[in-house]
């Protein structure tokens, strides 16, 4: 092996220094707030260093770094654990460490004065080590391990308020959801690891480039594999826990929805990529259950009241069109670049969103946008511009990020030989768009008669008022946001050097006007339509879904996604299987085992009379042990 | 007559003499030094251990044997050398304190231990019957003193007797044993030469061998600690004082070991069938009994002694699967077992306080809250005990039963997987007391002492790591098992 390279020393020590982070925080400083606080930005902007400079010195990788250990058991077996360095994991990496750089920054002026505000900082830490372990693993145990670590800390970290009932509830529920998920991850694991005997995502890789799977093993491992990915980025019909999760601070949703938990998922998707490329039938699927997804959470998203509900159901959306495009590039033979660039920039203008939104609800103490617009919301200057700039991106318009690589993705989708996931990624697009600009212009143009109870909002409205004169936006909250604006405004001018990163060249499409326009008349039809129901002078403010009074009820009730899990859980978990094996349990195993318990217990008494303190007992015993030895050795044969 | 002196390199024995003269000046600086100023004796023993271990670290790679073929020069040798000064290091650590409060922190103490080192290195490396029943006394007279050590005690009076006359006993059994092999071989005892001397003879003397090969048997089977030779074990290892008590489980264990094993696989070849049989059974009835009587303890000494039982029968398995795995399994699992049985070893010495207060397992109720810490280390090693992965306990065992499995023994790896389980019981037992009773009373305060705290440290810290990382200590193993051919 030779010398150590000095990235891969850098790679443990952020993930060495983020570990001590949070246990030096739990164990001796979650009392102190500012100690806490020193201690994890300190870190968190060692990491960030750290990232950076491995990336751009890395810039110019041809061959992936690979520093892995096997963790040894058995000849047959190889599990690595270690290190994995190429652009996709570079890329990741720098995007996991600013962007949690980032929250550390603006949790300073969102969390000031929580009682919790050190353990809170050691969660985060913790968050930071899992998902950064996890982007750099070399081994899929180890992800898998990381995987469970980033569920954990979401866990700590969506029901931080644990004395609120519903955020402890969310906690539990991000939480079992997603091990619905693992569960699958967990069997096709073991499923490859059985068959194919290596869980080194190098070699897993390059065996899929070189068809050496079969394809019985292929597709199961590959599906297995991706419920996994369906838990944590929480496509149908698993993504039930994501809008809950919003019980958590903003600033963990924002770290949840842009660089780590959900990310995770189709960064696995990423990674895996060449394999999964392998099986079209699992690909075939997983752009089946990402479309499903993408109209399913866009069309939630047009009927929420909640800012952060409605971000995060965008967020459930682009996940499904990040699959989408994933899926579509494996199907046609392409290349992973425009779903992972997309996941990129959504990394970028997610964050921007869930932060500007975490301002407004520091300022105004509510969730729903009509209150807040009610109340002044467009007098946040800072937050107002930015979260607008994260709109329109999010909606795909020129020239922000999310333009680039909506285009890159639809693209993609163009590929396919069948037009309707084309017609549904724009549809998707639409009213992306749609319900991203009904914020925005319920924002901007506030009707302070329109929202229920005005009475009482006057009055709070008018103390809130004195009271941002006064503070307006600390610094701490509005730098993250400027600096995320940026990059949204910068990323897509990228799209060429991320593209020569990623795949080692450049891959010159012409332009696709048809494709071109049609995409960006989808986003500004959307917002057109926004427009018309929101912002105009005359508008309305209902949506036009309000016609279809059945629809409207139908996207309210979430699908009846929530109802569903429900009467699945009542009925068939508690009522058929809970049932049977309780029974099964209380007498058939409990029994059993309490047999074997008592009776061992008694054994052991009576053995324990057996053992009697006189020597000449033990002498003669050991005698005629040596005599019953000596006869079966001499007669034995 | 001339008698011909036979050439020899003093080094390939460095570190005995190196502990021996060492036992020897502190025995020497004992009688010298006034009362009142007798506190670095232990600093002493350890400087020793350590320059041991540095001259057996460079003895590493050598083989052959030296002093007229008396003593082999090899990697399982040196393997042991280390797990043994690796015990009786940890041994000299968690003493001091507790000897203090006894009042008997005595250079003969330290001296005793030291010897005692000695005959179990001598053990390890002896290549000749009569050297190996040397090691065995050097070893056994050693620690006969020290169970007896404090004498105004009924119990460890009682310990000492025992254990003295019943070894005795044992090392009679041990001497008879190679009478008879003397004999059937044509007064040849080289342990490196036997397996061919008796097959020469077979036709001859297969009674006497197998005669001898009974004896041989009961008398190892004695000092493993293994049923139905076993009854000892917990008079004794309750009587003892506590730190003998741990550097006889995991000491007298490995030496024992290590000898059993070398004569077994280089010995008798031509008996295989035989005392795989003999082992198997005997393996079953260590494992089962050891585990199902410590289910019935409530003094912490005695549960761990029978956990002791219970651990020489999973070595046993590894003896009888007799293939490189198995050896090799040995040799991790002793290293695995020192570090995490002297450590729980420790706590028990920590919690007992005020000579030997609080030995009942229910003293440990509600300790998870006053001392986390202490709590925390005593449930790593219990888990590492009950064989629960991350920790060394676990990598052990799965070396041990998949030896069985690969050797064909498959129903003894399932016993062995069933005993586990019902150890579970009594290890987790100990845990779910200190975190989930609340205290009787308050516990008081326990001193930690530096040398407790560190041994404390070493063990908890091993015993993970070398359950994380068994990578390097699997491949030394399997660097010093390579002198088995057969195997």
């Amino acid at each position: 092996m030779g010398s150590v390279n000095p990235f891969f020393l850098g790679c443990t020590l952020s993930l060495v220094l983020s570990l001590s982070a949070f246990g030096l925080i739990m164990i001796f400083t979650w009392r102190r707030p500012k100690l806490s606080l020193a201690i994890s930005l300190t870190v968190s902007t060692i990491c960030l260093i750290i990232a950076w400079l491995t990336f751009i010195k890395l810039s110019a990788l041809k061959e992936p770094l690979i520093l892995s250990v096997d963790w040894m058991m058995s000849d047959q077996i190889r599990v690595p654990f270690g290190f994995l360095l190429d652009p996709t994991s570079l890329l990741m990496f720098v995007i996991v460490a600013t962007i949690s750089w980032l929250i550390q920054l603006y949790s300073i002026g969102y969390m000031a004065g929580d009682s919790g505000f050190g353990r809170y900082y050691a969660f985060l830490s913790l968050f930071a080590l899992s998902m950064l372990g996890l982007v750099i693993s070399s081994g899929l145990l180890q992800l898998y391990i990381c995987w469970e670590l980033v569920g954990l800390s979401s866990y700590l970290l969506i029901g931080f308020w644990y004395e609120k009932f519903s955020a402890s509830e969310a906690g539990k529920k991000a939480f079992v959801v997603t091990r619905f998920g693992d569960i699958g991850f967990f069997m096709g694991l073991a499923f490859l690891v059985l068959n194919f005997g290596t869980l080194d995502i190098h070699s897993i890789n390059s065996a899929a480039m070189s068809k050496a799977f079969p394809a019985w093993l292929l597709t199961p491992a590959a599906l297995l594999i991706f419920c996994g990915i369906m838990g944590k980025s929480a496509q149908f019909p698993i993504h039930v826990w994501l809008p809950d999760a919003m019980e958590g601070p903003t600033p963990v949703s924002a770290l949840l929805h842009s660089a780590t938990m959900v990310a995770a998922g189709m960064y696995l998707l990423t990674r895996l990529f060449p394999f999964f490329s392998c099986s079209p039938t699992a690909m075939t699927v997983i752009l089946t259950i990402c479309t499903i997804t993408l109209l399913l959470s866009s069309t939630i998203g047009m009927v929420a009241t909640d800012i952060k509900q409605v971000w995060a159901y965008s967020t459930i959306s682009q996940l499904g069109f990040m699959g989408m495009g994933l899926a579509a590039a494996g199907l046609t033979g392409g290349y992973l670049f425009a779903g992972f660039y997309h996941l990129t920039t959504h990394a970028g203008f997610k964050a921007l969103l869930f932060l500007c939104a975490g301002v407004f609800i520091h300022h105004f103490h509510t969730n729903d946008f009509f209150v807040m617009s009610a109340k002044g919301g467009r007098r946040l200057l800072i937050p107002m511009v930015t979260v607008t700039i994260g709109a329109l991106a999010l909606a795909g318009i020129f020239p922000f990020s999310g333009f680039f690589s909506k285009e890159a993705i639809l693209a993609e989708l163009w590929n396919l030989p069948n037009k309707m996931w084309l017609g549904l990624g724009l549809l998707g697009a639409f009213l992306t768009a749609y319900y991203t600009f009904r914020v925005i212009f319920v924002l901007l143009f506030p009707r302070p008669q329109a929202v229920g109870g005005g009475h009482g909002v006057e009055e709070e409205h008018g103390h809130g008022h004195g009271q941002e004169e006064e503070h307006g936006v600390p610094w701490v909250m509005a730098v993250p946001l400027i600096i995320l604006a940026g990059f949204t405004c910068v990323l897509g001018f990228l799209q060429a050097p991320i593209q020569k990163f990623l795949l080692g060249e450049v891959h010159h499409h012409a332009p696709n006007y048809v494709l071109l326009v049609s995409a960006v008349g989808c986003a500004l039809g959307g917002i057109g339509m926004a427009w018309l129901d929101w912002g105009a002078k005359g508008a309305k403010w209902e949506g036009f879904i309000r016609k279809v009074p059945v629809v409207e009820n139908f996207f309210i009730q979430k699908w009846y996604m929530d109802h569903f899990w429900r009467w699945f859980l009542n009925t068939v978990i508690y009522g058929l299987f809970s049932r049977t094996f309780t029974y099964n349990d209380r007498r058939v195993v409990d029994g059993g085992v309490d047999a074997v318990a008592f009776g061992t217990i008694g054994s052991g008494r009576l053995l324990s009379f057996i053992q009697t303190a006189f020597l000449q007992l033990n002498l003669l015993f050991m005698v005629l042990v040596l005599g019953g030895i000596g006869i079966y050795l001499l007669m034995g044969r | 007559m001339t008698i011909a002196i036979p050439t020899f390199n003093l080094s390939s024995i460095g570190p005995w003499l190196t502990l021996t003269v060492a036992a020897i000046l502190i025995l020497l600086l004992d009688a010298l030094s006034p009362k009142g100023r007798k506190a670095y004796f232990p600093q002493l023993s350890l400087i020793a251990l350590a320059v041991a271990a540095l001259q057996t670290w460079w003895l590493w790679g050598q083989s052959g044997t030296d002093f007229a073929r008396m003593v082999f020069l090899d990697n399982f040798a040196f393997y042991f050398y280390l797990i043994v000064i690796l015990g009786t290091t940890l041994t000299v650590l968690i003493s001091r304190h507790y000897l203090e409060e006894w009042g008997k922190n005595l250079g003969e103490y330290y001296a005793l231990l030291l010897f005692a080192t000695v005959g179990m290195m001598l053990m390890a490396a002896s290549n000749h019957l009569i050297m190996l029943f040397l090691g065995l006394e050097i070893m056994s007279i050693a620690i006969y003193v020290l169970a007896g050590l404090f004498r105004e005690d009924a119990r460890s009076n009682e310990a000492a007797l025992k254990y003295l006359v019943l070894g005795a006993f044992s090392s009679a059994f041990l001497l008879f044993g190679m009478a008879f092999l003397y004999g059937a071989t044509g007064g040849n005892l080289f342990i490196g030469e036997l397996a061919g001397k008796i097959k020469e003879a077979l036709p001859l003397t297969k009674p006497l061998t197998l005669l001898g090969l009974a004896l041989l048997l009961v008398g190892f089977g004695f000092k493993v600690a293994s049923v139905p030779f076993h009854m000892w074990t917990p008079d004794v290892y309750e009587g003892a004082p506590t730190s003998i008590t741990a550097f006889m489980s995991v000491g007298v264990k490995a030496a024992a070991f290590a000898a059993f094993a070398r004569i077994m696989f280089a010995a008798f070849p031509a008996f295989v069938l035989e005392w795989h049989m003999l082992l198997w059974v005997l393996a079953v009835a260590t494992m089962t009994i050891g585990n199902v009587v410590a289910i019935a303890q409530t003094n912490i000494k005695r549960m761990l002694a029978y956990s002791s039982i219970a651990h020489a029968g999973y070595l046993l398995v590894a003896l009888v699967a007799a293939n490189q795995l198995g050896a090799v399994s040995i040799i991790y699992y002793l290293l695995a077992y020192t570090l995490m049985n002297v450590g729980a070893f420790g706590v028990v010495i920590l919690v007992g306080r005020k000579k030997d207060s609080y030995l009942n397992i229910y003293d440990y109720a509600g300790l998870g809250f006053q001392h986390p810490v202490l709590a925390a280390a005593m449930s790593v090693f219990m888990f590492a005990l009950a064989g629960i992965p991350p920790t060394a306990g676990f990598v052990g065992k799965f070396y041990i039963f998949s030896a069985a499995v690969q050797a064909g023994y498959i129903w003894l790896a399932i016993i062995g997987v069933m005993n586990s389980l019902v150890s579970v019981f009594y290890y987790l037992r100990i845990t779910v007391l200190m975190y989930m009773r609340p205290a009787e009373a308050d516990l008081g305060p326990i001193a930690f002492t530096p040398g407790l705290v560190a041994a404390l440290i070493i063990t908890c810290a091993g015993t993970i790591l070398v359950g994380v990382f068994p990578g390097w200590f699997y491949d030394l193993a399997v660097a010093s098992v390579k002198i088995f051919p057969a195997l």
